[in-house]
């Protein structure tokens, strides 16, 4: 059993220590011991599956059902669906393959890494995970600081070994559990040879960090991105949609590229959109991709408004990405009254030693609050975190980056027991019910300080929920959809999931 | 019937740990006989119960009546029962929530005998919703107003309520089993048998209706402050507060906040425009905007990541003054002293850079200083002393710590702040925290103005500081709210226009549905209103719809001392009271020394009445147009060839008379009446 969650295992043990007992009569336990390196069933079939976790993993995305129930709904504790209130379609929940991320996969047994993936991603036998961003080039999450054409000349372009031989094989590993899954992908620097100091001087840069990008290669860095895509989709790897400079606003960092709006703006009407239109590529384009306060850069709040601003850019641009390494959600909120025909979307969040990270017990259900719920109660069509896996030594990462991060999971020395943490809870939750192509719905009726939650319908007509309760008591709830209604609950300090049809 | 839905049974757990007994002990039997059981009940009763509970094996332990919504438990009520055979008796409340509709509840009777064993049965209960004759609003003094029903499960009182009243509302017991409920307010909501009260809150005080739904618990009024939309969340009776992202620049629209033409504005975050609304002055980014309610301003709290920013080592975040001395919106009001959680948090206005202006002898001490800067929000934290902060103003020094505390600011010898002065505190630290420099500067003196008039929130017109006008699209009945206007009740309303309660204080609109420009005389008191499409006076359209106008002598508005004459520009243009019915009520009085209202004269007329104010379409026979004098009106008014209309006898002086022009059956078929009120 590669997962290793000592609270889970006991629990299971003890509970299946329980039921031996009980059965001893009648029974052998061979079979639980064969059912060891299976994984854990992801339902309990029933009316209403549910996925139940709580901040200490007494539940560990613990799968149980619910019977409708069959009296008049009187509970005062009921919280009514309201599907003729629609707000935003989902693309999904999910976290970023880095090269980092790929190469920790790839160290694993291919049996443990199959089972994982699946785990993850299978939307049948998993918890569905259906949204993943990847790099365009390195990422302080590398094995080494890259891009695709570091050679001058767009002539030059190829994918490089990190692609070839970790990220596309894992993502075609992914794909071939869950064919839905969407890819979003950002580039954290442009080739070095298309860089400038600035754009007074324009002189060269020779470093991964800082510089900006020379508008005399808005064309070249068009075409890389083409040239990218397609490379991809040659390998049956489709791109749903890009960002065009991670965190524009960050100077820093083992790879970055400084982009102030009227630099994306100008790239991506001069060069992304029209690149784009003329070779075919559908992919979806999104402004920023950076944090909610615009880093408190007087001249770039708004960034993507001012994009909006300009009809020739606009056109191009599906709408904004956001991380929440500084200021407040209700930026999305903001965003979407400016900007209600823009879409939104949440791209990246890590924890690490900066704030206790690991720690679940504080991390779970204020990740829910801030992060899985939060966005999407903010519009956003969905939430992807950073990395998906890091080691024991929370890499590989780069020197000069983020060196004391957490994955959503952590894999050991031997790449082979996993520590699942807050995030991969987080979008576990949300992918389990909620797919692609959901509409987040109206909810009327209970609410009670702590709980929060969404309601949604999926393209199959099913209905999904997802609440955490922060509080110290457990929240018994009524969900009513009109048709059907039931009871259940969402532990003290813990979050469930329900879908039902 | 009685109904006996009998569900027995035998949990396999009690059997297996008895299994494991060395006593063999029996189970028992326990038997259940639900006597007098009640099949229908009201949310809020306490329902009787009798049980024949009995175990000719095992003494018996306990009866439970649990009581289910739905498949949730609500409420349980546990009976020993140490004998056998005998009638238990026992009541269960069946509680009362909001939004929960009637239905079919489960009354479960669990019986208990000591080994354990449990006989359960299960009886349906209807429960519906009370059918209440009457409520009773009691407020926090013991004033109670009876609570009349106004539609289904609805019920409402209008009375003369303070703005703010805290108050309870009392349900009467209906039926045998019912109970006097009480609604109070608990965690933002109302509940029956919350020990708190409703938090009622009006727009506006005088009279006003307070309501309640005994289904859903909406009641009202509860004034609901926005920003922008964004509603603010209250944090104590006087202060709500809402977390914002905030652009220079930007516009702010503030909602629900009585009197708020009143408020004062702190200029170093805001600039309070003629509608009403507020230009953001900070540089931008998140900030904590806190409604105080009983001071009327807004504090602001500068955020990161959330919470009340401290400065950062880079200088950026937010930089906090407290101490004695000054306060906003008023020294007297509000000084900040020396209490952490009244610090004042200064305004960046560019990067690195914070501002708080103060004005001498309203918000600043003109003849002391003594307050001081810090950098960690709201607390004692990262003090700035002399070494880290500078400063060569004139007037105003850092202690050193030797003559004065460190760091505090003091008025240098001999000087003293000039009251109405505005001193504008500066401090930069774009040359690193450790080398703060605080600078002073006069930006003029706070010029006296007079108090803007607002009608309903928006600033009204005015060349004079004494007639001041709106244009506004208003509807009829809509109630009129003017701040800042002193002695209200001693003006002249225009009683076609709109009507004063003086009683509750409450003005109402009365023509029909349109744009009007409203006119507040100061000078003469006088409030009176015109119809008008855009810019310009309203005519009277094809379908008898928008103003009739009066010329001539005899008539003046507000008195007779402003007769219309024949001078188009003082065409006064009656009131469309209903649809096509227009009309124009006045005091007969005299042609000089008339009091204001006598608009029309007791003992002589000539008007006319035309389509616009000025000449051109009018009401006359020569054109097919006249307006027939209605029946009963013959005795007062005659009209002549021309158009004119004139007394046909004296009026009564001060009596009220109703000229009233009715156009339903067309313009060209109108009827004028003149009677006696």
């Amino acid at each position: 059993m590669f997962i290793n969650n000592k609270t889970t295992n006991m629990l299971l043990g003890s509970l299946l220590c329980g039921l031996a007992l009980c059965s001893t009569a009648c029974d052998d336990n061979d079979k639980f011991d064969q059912g060891e390196d299976a994984p854990q069933p992801v339902w309990v079939d029933g009316d209403v599956r549910v996925l139940t976790t709580t901040n200490n993993r007494s539940k560990d995305l613990t799968p149980s059902a619910i019977t409708f129930s069959t009296k008049d709904n009187m509970s005062p504790r009921s919280i009514y669906l309201d599907p003729s209130r629609q707000y935003q379609e989902i693309d999904g929940f999910g976290a970023a393959i880095t090269g980092s991320t790929a190469y920790n996969l790839m160290m694993m047994t291919p049996e443990d890494r199959a089972a994982f993936l699946r785990q993850t991603f299978s939307p049948t036998e998993g918890y569905g995970m259906s949204y993943i961003r990847v790099c365009i080039g390195c990422s302080d999450f590398s094995l080494s600081e890259y891009t695709c054409c570091d050679t001058p000349g767009i002539e030059n372009f190829a994918l490089t070994g990190e692609e070839n031989n970790y990220v596309i094989p894992i993502l075609k590993e992914i794909l071939a559990i869950n064919p839905y899954v969407k890819i979003l992908a950002s580039p954290w620097t442009a080739p070095r040879w298309m860089k400038v100091n600035n754009l007074n001087d324009r002189q060269p840069v020779t470093a991964w960090t800082g510089g900006q990008l020379n508008p005399d290669h808005y064309q070249d860095y068009a075409e890389y991105f083409v040239r990218w895509i397609k490379a991809f989709n040659d390998k049956g790897i489709d791109i749903y949609a890009v960002t065009l400079q991670n965190e524009p606003l960050n100077r820093a960092n083992s790879a970055s590229m400084f982009m102030g709006w009227e630099e994306q703006r100008d790239f991506v009407k001069q060069a992304v959109g029209p690149k784009f239109a003329a070779a075919g590529i559908d992919t979806k384009i999104y402004a920023f991709d950076h944090n909610y306060n615009y880093d408190n850069i007087a001249d770039q709040q708004n960034y993507p408004g001012k994009i909006y601003a300009d009809a020739d850019a606009s056109r191009y641009i599906a709408g904004a990405a956001y991380h929440n390494y500084g200021g407040n959600r209700s930026e999305l909120n903001t965003m979407h009254n400016a900007y209600p025909d823009k879409e939104l979307i949440f791209t990246e969040s890590t924890a690490g030693d900066w704030n206790d990270g690991a720690n679940l017990s504080t991390h779970l259900v204020a990740d829910m609050e801030e992060l899985a719920l939060g966005t999407v109660n903010n519009w956003t069509r969905g939430a992807i975190v950073w990395n998906l896996m890091l080691d024991a030594k929370r890499g590989p990462n780069r020197p000069a980056g983020c060196i004391n991060g957490f994955g959503a999971v952590d894999i050991d020395g031997a790449y082979k027991n996993i520590t699942r943490n807050s995030f991969y809870y987080n979008m576990c939750h949300m992918s389990a019910v909620v797919k692609p192509g959901a509409h987040r719905i109206g909810t009327t009726g209970y609410t009670a300080n702590g709980l929060t939650y969404a309601a949604f319908v999926n393209p199959d007509g099913s209905y999904a929920f997802v609440a955490c309760n922060s509080g110290a008591e457990e929240q018994k709830i009524t969900l009513d959809d009109g048709t059907h209604h039931f009871s259940g609950s969402v532990p003290a300090k813990g979050v469930a999931s329900f879908i039902w049809r | 019937m009685k109904l006996k839905y009998i569900l027995t049974v035998a949990l396999a757990m009690p059997a297996l740990l008895w299994s494991c007994k060395d006593d063999d002990a029996p189970f028992g039997n326990p038997v259940i006989d639900y006597r007098d059981a009640t099949e229908t009940a009201h949310f809020g009763d306490s329902l009787s119960f009798t049980v024949n509970a009995a175990d000719s094996e095992v003494a018996l332990s306990t009866l439970k009546a649990q009581l289910y919504y739905g498949d949730e438990m609500v409420e349980e009520t546990v009976i020993r029962t140490k004998e056998s055979g005998k009638d238990y008796t026992g009541k269960i409340y069946l509680p009362y929530f909001a939004n929960v509709p009637d239905g079919t509840a489960t009354l479960k009777l669990v019986l208990q005998n000591i080994n354990f064993t449990i006989t359960e049965h299960e009886y349906p209960v209807r429960i519906t919703h009370p059918d209440f004759p009457y409520l009773t609003l009691r407020d926090e003094d013991g004033n109670t107003y009876r609570m009349e029903k106004t539609g289904a499960d609805t019920y409402a009182v209008s009375e003369r309520f303070p703005q703010k009243m805290k108050a309870y509302i009392i349900a009467p017991k209906v039926g045998e089993n019912g109970n006097e409920l009480i609604f109070g307010y608990e965690n933002s909501q109302i509940k029956i048998g919350a020990e708190g009260a409703i938090p009622f809150t009006s727009s506006r005080g005088g009279k006003y209706a307070v309501e309640l739904n005994t289904r859903t618990f909406a009641a009202s009024p509860f004034s609901v402050l926005k920003l922008n939309g964004y509603e603010l969340v209250g944090v104590d009776d006087n202060t709500a507060r809402v977390d914002m992202t905030l652009s220079q620049g930007q516009t702010i629209t503030p909602e629900g906040f009585p009197n708020f033409g009143e408020w004062w504005i702190d200029t170093d975050w805001f600039t309070r425009n003629d509608d009403g609304s507020l230009t953001f002055n900070a540089m931008s980014g998140s900030y904590r905007v806190i409604a105080d309610q009983k001071l009327q301003y807004f504090r602001v709290e500068t955020l990161l990541n959330g919470e009340p920013a401290s400065l950062q080592a880079d200088g950026t975040g937010a930089l906090w003054v407290i101490g004695a001395d000054f306060g906003k919106p008023g020294l007297s009001t509000n000084e900040t002293g020396w209490t952490t959680e009244k610090a004042v948090c200064m305004a960046p206005v560019s990067s690195k850079v914070y501002q708080m202006t103060l004005v001498g002898g309203k918000t600043v001490n003109t003849k002391s200083t003594n307050f001081k800067f810090y950098g960690d929000a709201m607390s004692w934290g990262n003090e700035f002393k002399h070494d880290r902060l500078s400063t060569t103003s004139t007037l105003i020094g850092v202690g050193d710590g030797d003559s004065h505390d460190d760091g505090n600011l003091y008025l240098l010898d001999g000087v003293t702040l000039k009251d109405n002065v505005i001193y504008v505190f500066t401090v930069d630290f774009t040359a690193g925290v450790n080398n703060g420099v605080l600078t002073i500067t006069e930006a003029g003196e706070q010029a006296f103005e007079e108090k803007p008039i607002y009608l309903n929130g928006v600033k009204m017109s005015t060349v004079d500081n004494a007639v001041y006008t709106l244009v506004t699209d208003l509807a009829q009945g809509t109630a009129l709210q003017f701040n800042s206007v002193d002695g209200l009740a001693a003006y002249y309303f225009d009683p076609d226009f709109m009507s004063y309660d003086a009683d509750n204080d409450v003005i109402t609109f009365i023509p029909v549905d349109g744009q009007y420009e409203v006119t507040l005389d100061k000078l003469n008191s006088v409030v009176s209103a015109q119809r008008t499409e855009g810019e310009n006076y309203a005519t009277l359209g094809s379908d008898g719809h928008g103003a009739v106008y009066i010329l001539g002598w005899g008539a003046g508005h507000p008195d007779l001392n402003s007769q219309f004459g024949w001078d188009t520009a003082k065409a006064y243009g009656m009131a469309e009271v209903s649809p096509r019915v227009y009309r124009f009520t006045a005091v007969a009085g005299p042609e000089t020394g008339s009091a204001i209202g006598q608009r029309l004269r007791a003992d002589y007329m000539s008007i006319k009445f035309f389509h616009q104010k000025g000449w051109g379409g009018e009401f006359n026979p020569s054109q097919g147009n006249g307006l027939s004098v209605a029946p009963g009106s013959e005795s007062l008014l005659k009209a002549n060839p021309d158009g004119n209309f004139e007394l046909a006898s004296t009026l009564d002086e001060g009596a009220t008379y109703m000229l009233t022009i009715d156009l339903s059956a067309g313009n060209d078929a109108g009827t004028i009446s003149l009677v006696k009120k």
